[in-house]
């Protein structure tokens, strides 16, 4: 692997394994040998479809796993610190201070008993306990300021049933920002937003990134999302990574089979083509995935080779590396 | 507008929801979540309407499957008023016009076997022994791409895009001559979505249906329309040929929505002038443009003065005083 | 066709599915429920004594393992030497017997209206039937009870009815509930595009979606009904002598209960076990009727 970076990394992921139980068989591995960096300052999204896994790895860097998820195996290091062997109340400190996290339902992140000034101001009390109560409120309407909220001082008075979609998940940012991380995690931020919404959003996200220089981890099914937002993009199948490279790389030049099927299927505004191009049959199920490679019984490319082991995460080029035996032979590069 | 002999016309639809009194004596206030329009579907055609939440698209499709009832205004499906038919009519309406629903877990009964399902509309209107019923619902997996295997399965042993197919193949079994698809694959994964829309376009060339798409994802609705209709709080504000639109867009809010779609790579990544704000929630009542807000290039009597959809040029229909120039969307 | 064959799966599969939902709990309300009813059903083969003898020479006899008590009666004997055992089990008959009745009268109805008033959710019909249903329950099923067994005859057809009756308003209310949600399904509409009767989305669609959370409720009202049946036969209300019921057992042991406590304490201890038991039951019922456990045809996933 080529992890020889981890020195200047903001958030280094080695050899992951997180496992949830299953009743009466073996635990299910849900996120499967995963290793990556996030520099600071870096937009680095993680693709896959539902059940790949993509989700699960931000709840682990978090430590947010729910129903029984554990950490079976591999280390999270942020600037050093190895995140799998502190303590809960250590972590704790850590949440909101040097990372957030964002998600995809607002309105079920909001109490919807408090109005938005007290729901920031809460954040704040944490990470900054001593602080006049009038200062306090002003940082809040900074922040709101901050994600861009037209009338900050009127908004601050609003229960969350009073905004729309796009203005919960301003606040959601704004109360992820309190702390001012180093990274924000976001899970599919977007998905449940109007499309014009969803454009403002990343705008915002873009723009809190350059200014700041926050580090971004961003989740999300969405390919265009991620050609609009990434600088470096993680592709995952099945709970493993099957190809890292930067966003110009992999859309470029694609690796895996995957990859290049996800980028034929993916209606765009510029496809010419009466029909699609859809990869065949459906995503495995986690608890009983194929032997081998997991992709293989919907490749292209398959051979009995393939059923045989998992391949490894290849270097290919500078940077891009993709988890498959016979990479690049995808056929024609996505169109245009 | 040109068609008396199209399968579907929709001719000034309203549907408006009475709001909950706060006091007493208030005059009562109206939700307009449908407010005047009006479009037709040729035989064999696809027909997308987009639009963001609260745009009324949903309940368009609703009134359209009867299933609400209109404050005003008429759908004519093969000559006949869905709404004022008689129950002969009705009945031939009921089997000849179909929906498939967006969520595929919420859509199919969960206590009933796959074979069930896909034969319950042969159930209602056909009578049909149990041989000619199996028989019948092999035929309809095999056509959405199933078999035989998964007759008596129920619905939560599927995936997400097998249960969409499961819910065309019910769509399909009565020979349908408009299916409406009210966010049909929004919820699916990328891969799996166009598997759904090649089998919608398949269907539609071996059989000649036609199709309301109605999404709010711009690309996948291009892919599939040949007519596309953008609909802003309640109204529709363009509709024209899918190319017309996507070269030629004239309304302001289609070119905001055509510039909020996401990038197809990095390279087309541009720093676009995005639009301000977001939808209007129902309960302003404005006398104006409902876009007027949020607009570009509105003027003083776009305030007041609410412009109708006109047909502007051929096929190329808009609601504005001050349309975009002819500028081509800058790649 | 193999029908034998493929009967025989079909038990395995049923089998191997109760095995895997198997939870202590449910066993245990599982197995007692089924000895208490085998015992109800072969009462009268498997009494070690004639519930009904009086034997004043026997009387007061304690439980076997007490001094003073005899081995040939188990559980010791009451005032006027009836062996308790043989009673138990004789009472366990009347007690499921009201119970299942009643629940059987009170959910037959309670279901009909549940139904109606869900699915015509808003109308006068509705409007009409939740105003009764207010009022049952509002009045308190026992003085409803006392008061109709006042005025007719008390006797094992009259509790029933009464019970039965009188406790119909709660399926009522719970299954227009279950009702209102499942017709605001995507199935639902589906239906109704399609052209469906309303006996036809009803039957096919309402029934099937609403009917495990009402058994649910209704094996939990089968315990319900056999504790309002023992509290009035406590009474003297309930089953008359000479049939024997566990209530009326409770009342017979009520003076002695300072010096000979068995005769009270074993049907008490019999109410007790059984309306556990089945409360039990239910709850693993609760379990096992999702359909999401379900499994139908063959089980490879393509």
């Amino acid at each position: 692997m080529t992890h020889d970076s981890h020195q200047d990394a903001l958030l280094s992921v080695n050899h992951l394994v997180t496992q949830f139980p299953a009743k009466g068989k073996k635990n299910i591995t849900v996120v499967d040998d995963i290793s990556f960096d996030v520099k600071p300052g870096e937009i680095v999204a993680i693709v896959g479809e539902s059940g790949s896994g993509k989700s699960i790895t931000s709840q682990s860097i978090m430590g947010l796993l729910k129903s029984g998820g554990t950490i079976a195996n591999g280390e999270i290091l942020y600037q050093g610190h190895n995140l799998v062997e502190m303590s809960k109340k250590e972590r704790r400190k850590l949440r909101g201070k040097e990372m957030s996290m964002i998600f995809q339902e607002p309105m079920s992140s909001l109490n919807p008993m408090l109005r938005v000034k007290t729901q920031i101001a809460e954040a704040l009390k944490i990470h900054v306990p001593k602080q006049s109560p009038k200062e306090r409120m002003e940082k809040v309407i900074e922040l709101l300021k901050q994600v861009e909220i037209p009338n900050a001082e009127t908004v601050a008075t609003y229960f969350p049933h009073q905004l729309s979609g796009g203005m919960r998940q301003r606040v959601m940012i704004a109360i992820a920002l309190a702390g001012e991380p180093n990274l924000l995690i976001a899970d599919e931020p977007t998905t449940a937003l109007d499309v014009t919404t969803q454009a403002q959003i990343l705008a915002l996200i873009k723009d809190l990134n350059s200014r700041n220089g926050t580090g971004v981890i961003f989740i999300t099914h969405d390919l265009s999302v991620v050609a609009d937002i990434a600088d470096r993009v993680l592709v995952m199948y099945a709970g493993k990574i099957v190809e890292e490279a930067t966003v110009y790389d992999l859309f470029e030049n694609p690796q895996h089979p995957y990859t290049m099927g996800l980028m034929k299927a993916m209606p765009t505004l510029e496809t010419q083509s009466d029909l699609l191009d859809p990869i065949p049959g459906n995503a495995p199920d986690i608890a009983n995935k194929p032997k081998g490679c997991p992709f293989h019984p919907r490749c292209p490319l398959a051979t009995e080779k393939c059923v045989e082991k998992i391949p490894e995460l290849n270097p290919i080029l500078n940077d891009h590396s993709a988890r498959c035996i016979y990479p690049g032979k995808g056929g024609n590069n996505h169109e245009q | 507008m040109s068609n008396e002999d199209a399968l579907l016309k929709v001719t000034d639809l309203k549907k408006h929801f009475p709001l909950p009194r706060k006091k007493k004596k208030q005059e009562q206030a109206y939700v307009k979540a449908v407010d005047g329009v009006n479009f037709y579907i040729n035989a064999g055609e696809t027909l997308g309407i987009v639009g963001e939440s609260g745009s009324g698209k949903s309940t368009v499709a609703k009134l359209i499957m009867q299933l609400l009832q209109p404050t005003d205004g008429q759908v004519v499906f093969h000559g006949n008023d869905v709404f004022t038919q008689s129950k002969k009519d009705r009945k031939q309406t009921q089997k000849k016009l179909q929906m498939v629903f967006q969520d595929p877990y919420g859509s199919l009964n969960p206590r009933m076997t796959a074979k069930e399902i896909v034969t319950e509309p042969l159930l209602i209107h056909e009578k049909l022994s149990k041989k000619e019923l199996e028989l019948r619902a092999l035929g309809l997996l095999e056509e959405v791409g199933l078999g035989m295997q998964h007759l008596n399965r129920y619905p939560h042993q599927f995936s997400g895009g097998q249960r969409q197919r499961l819910s065309i193949a019910r769509a399909i079994a009565l020979k349908p001559d408009l299916i409406v698809c009210d966010e049909a694959v929004s919820a699916l994964d990328v891969s799996i979505q166009a598997q759904i829309l090649n089998l919608l376009k398949q269907l539609q060339k071996n059989y000649g249906i036609a199709f309301i798409f109605i999404a709010h994802g711009l690309p996948a609705v291009k892919h599939i329309s040949d007519r596309i209709a953008i609909m802003y709080a309640g109204k529709i504000v363009e509709i024209a040929d899918k190319e017309e639109i996507f070269k030629n867009p004239k309304h302001p809010y289609t070119k905001a929505l055509l510039n909020a779609v996401p990038p197809s790579h990095p390279r087309l990544r541009k720093e676009k002038t995005l639009v301000q704000g977001e939808t209007p929630s129902f309960d302003i009542t404005t006398s104006g443009c409902p876009f007027y807000n949020r607009c570009m290039n509105a003027k003083e009597d776009c305030k007041t003065n609410a412009p109708e959809l006109i047909e502007h040029e051929k096929h190329h229909e808009y609601a504005c005083h001050y349309p975009e120039q002819a500028s081509n969307r800058e790649n | 066709m193999n029908n034998n064959l493929s009967h025989l799966s079909k038990i395995k599969k049923v089998r191997s599915r109760l095995m895997e939902l198997s939870t202590p709990l449910g066993i245990i309300g599982f197995i007692t429920v089924s000895i208490i009813v085998l015992m109800a059903i072969f009462a009268p083969w498997i009494v070690p004594h004639d519930p009904f003898v009086i034997d004043a020479t026997k009387r007061l006899t304690p439980p076997a393992w007490i001094d003073g008590g005899s081995s040939t009666y188990i559980l010791g004997t009451d005032h006027v030497g009836r062996d308790i055992l043989s009673r138990l089990i004789y009472g366990s008959r009347v007690s499921l017997l009201v119970g299942i009745l009643s629940v059987l009268i009170a959910g037959a109805i309670g279901l009909f209206l549940g139904l109606i008033s869900g699915y015509f959710g808003g109308t006068l019909v509705d409007q009409a039937i939740m105003r009764i249903v207010d009022a049952m329950l509002a009045i308190p099923t026992l003085l409803l009870v006392l008061v109709a067994i006042v005025v007719f005859d008390p006797g094992l057809v009259t509790l029933i009815l009464v019970i039965g009756l009188t406790s119909w308003a709660q399926y009522t209310r719970l299954v227009r509930g279950e009702v209102l949600s499942v017709k605001e399904r995507e199935f639902v509409q589906s239906a109704k595009t399609l052209g469906a009767s309303n006996t036809h989305i009803i039957r096919k669609h309402i029934i099937p979606n609403v009917l495990s959370s009402f058994i649910v409720v209704a094996t939990i009202g089968i315990a319900t009904a056999i504790m309002t049946e023992s509290s009035l036969s406590f009474l003297g209300l309930g089953v008359q002598p000479p049939d024997i019921t566990w209530g009326s057992m409770l009342n017979d042991g009520r003076n002695y209960i300072a010096t000979s406590w068995w005769i009270a304490t074993f049907p008490g201890l019999a109410i007790t076990i059984t309306v556990l038991a089945i409360t039990f039951l239910g709850d693993w019922l609760r379990d096992i009727l999702d359909p999401k456990l379900k499994k139908g045809g063959d089980e490879d996933d393509s």
